[in-house]
């Protein structure tokens, strides 16, 4: 038999022994060690928590009787042995690269000898691979944990969504079970979800329009208002203007909250008190809408307005002259030298706002919390976007799975919207038009 | 002469506008403020102006807390994340 088939089929069944065969002892040892030690873990430990992840417990909470005394007994709690067995399917993963380097190494040396090259000792072999893979060898680490702490939580979130892990059903008292698309499948039949979820999913990217439209276009507004030549005092004004970027959102919209409060708020005495009537701010489900807008202007427009500053002031001069020669008016030069400008320094910020405005939490969570209560949404108001749907979903009513397909749908969105947009934008096609 | 007139009109208009806006800009910011003088515990009220002074918030948030130390570990966090976060992820 030829050698480098015969080494990597021997590193196949057991790892080292191919190795061994190519006379490389001291590595075909350290290999027969970690072989072993894996193998022995994964017949020892993993394919029990692997059984668990497929099963997800066998045993509720019972009762069970010891002598004459009955007893409670814990049950399996489905959730722990879904992590554990995330993490063993992961330590597999690991394992079987392992295993496959270790083939690959067997036939790699196999075929040297075959040719009738020298044989690597373990020091060269060590210094070979300091040499070639070294930048492998620093990023194995972060690599590890970027896989454990990164990637296993999303994993497990994403698993949640295909089971029925909803109150009623909690472990340890009850088990999980894995249900396949039903969540999905109720989402979009079953009516009192699907009119919900239709209806907060429409609110949400009616929001996200308008509030990264509004927050954009005031902002840049602004900054060009402030940069015209025959303004005085533009540092003042500046700072003026930037002081709701420097409070935190959350104080800033507690406090908005009780000004727009029906009854007592200062908005509507001063409405009152100019004869008008006050307006229900937060409790119709309009005007409650018009105020989360409007809030949330307050707290976006400065964030825009500096950026838009930053890209003002690196327009060269000589354009607007040029453009004025030319016998261009000013909104002519806003029209076709500043907004152009503008628009391709910060159109990558731009989507990023919108795909931020989508899981704009702060601004509905403290502003309104959801409210005013829609009677036909389940478990959500007018103002819900579905990250505060979906909070309330997890944490107030435990319906962990129904919130974790929200989060799928939410992620999906966001991603293919930022990906497809990004990619259309000019600054991604033509990277130097400024530079 | 006319042209001078509608340049005056311009800055004078743009001046109105950005006062309204550095009106509105501030108005919270200066609710927030004003919150901190009153007497009780709530964000909630309503009046602008407090009707009874008070420094006592102040006393108590530098007596009874450790604030200086919270102020400087939010420090440490902002000042590291930013270093880490601009040298270590270009």
């Amino acid at each position: 038999m030829r050698k480098k088939t015969g080494a990597a089929l021997l590193s196949a069944i057991i790892p080292g022994l191919g190795q061994f065969y190519n006379r490389q002892w001291l590595k075909g040892l350290v290999f027969l060690l970690v072989g072993s030690a894996g193998i022995y873990y994964i017949a020892h430990d993993l394919m029990g928590h692997l059984h668990g992840l497929i099963t997800l417990g066998e045993f509720p909470s019972r009762m069970v009787k010891v002598g004459k005394l009955t007893r409670m007994v814990e049950g399996d709690h489905s959730i722990f042995m879904m992590i554990n067995g995330l993490m063993a399917l992961l330590a597999l993963l690991f394992y079987t690269a392992f295993h496959l380097l270790n083939i690959r190494d067997a036939f790699l040396v196999g075929a040297a000898r075959e040719r009738k090259e020298p044989i690597h000792s373990f020091a060269e072999s060590l210094r070979a691979m300091g040499r070639r893979n070294f930048a492998y060898l620093v990023l194995a680490i972060p690599f590890v944990a970027v896989v454990f702490l990164t990637i296993l939580p999303l994993v497990f979130s994403v698993l949640l969504a295909f089971t029925n892990y909803a109150d009623p059903i909690l472990p340890p008292a009850h088990l999980v079970d894995w249900v396949g698309f039903g969540n999905f499948n109720k989402m979009l039949s079953l009516d009192v979800w699907s009119s919900t979820f239709g209806g907060v999913l429409t609110w949400t990217l009616i929001w996200a329009v308008i509030a990264t439209a509004t927050t954009y276009i005031g902002g840049v507004l602004i900054a060009v208002l402030i940069h015209q030549p025959r303004v005085r005092c533009k540092k003042l004004w500046r700072t003026l203007l930037i002081v709701p970027f420097a409070i935190p959102n959350m104080i800033s919209l507690l406090v908005m909250r009780n000004m727009f409060n029906n009854q007592f708020g200062p908005i509507n005495s001063y409405l009152r008190a100019l004869g008008l009537e006050g307006v229900a701010w937060l409790t119709n489900p309009f005007w409650a809408k018009v105020t989360v807008i409007l809030a949330n202007m307050w707290i976006g427009i400065p964030v825009t307005m500096i950026l838009a500053f930053g890209v003002l002031t690196t327009i060269p001069k000589d354009m607007y002259e040029a453009a004025e020669v030319d016998g261009a008016g000013s909104f002519y030069k806003f029209r076709m030298i500043t907004l152009p400008m503008v628009l391709f320094a910060t159109a990558p910020i731009l989507i990023m706002q919108f795909a931020g405005n989508i899981n704009s939490f702060n601004v509905i969570y403290l502003m309104t919390n959801g409210e005013p209560v829609n009677p036909n949404y389940q478990y959500a108001g007018h103002t819900d976007l579905l990250v505060t749907w979906l909070y309330k979903l997890a944490l107030n009513q435990s319906q962990y799975s129904f919130a974790s397909v929200i989060g799928i749908v939410i992620f999906l969105m966001v991603a293919t919207f930022s990906i497809w947009s990004y990619r259309r934008t000019r600054s991604f096609k033509e990277e130097d038009m400024i530079a | 002469m006319k042209l001078r007139l509608t340049e005056a009109l311009k800055t004078f208009g743009s001046h109105l506008l950005l006062i309204v806006l550095s009106f509105i800009s501030l108005f919270p910011a200066f609710w927030i403020i004003m919150s901190s003088f009153k007497t009780g515990n709530s964000l909630f009220s309503d009046s602008l102006i407090p009707k009874n002074f008070t420094f006592v918030h102040y006393k108590e948030l530098f007596e009874q807390t450790k604030y200086l130390l919270w102020f400087m570990n939010t420090l440490k966090i902002a000042a590291l994340s930013t270093l880490l976060g601009t040298f270590c992820c270009c």
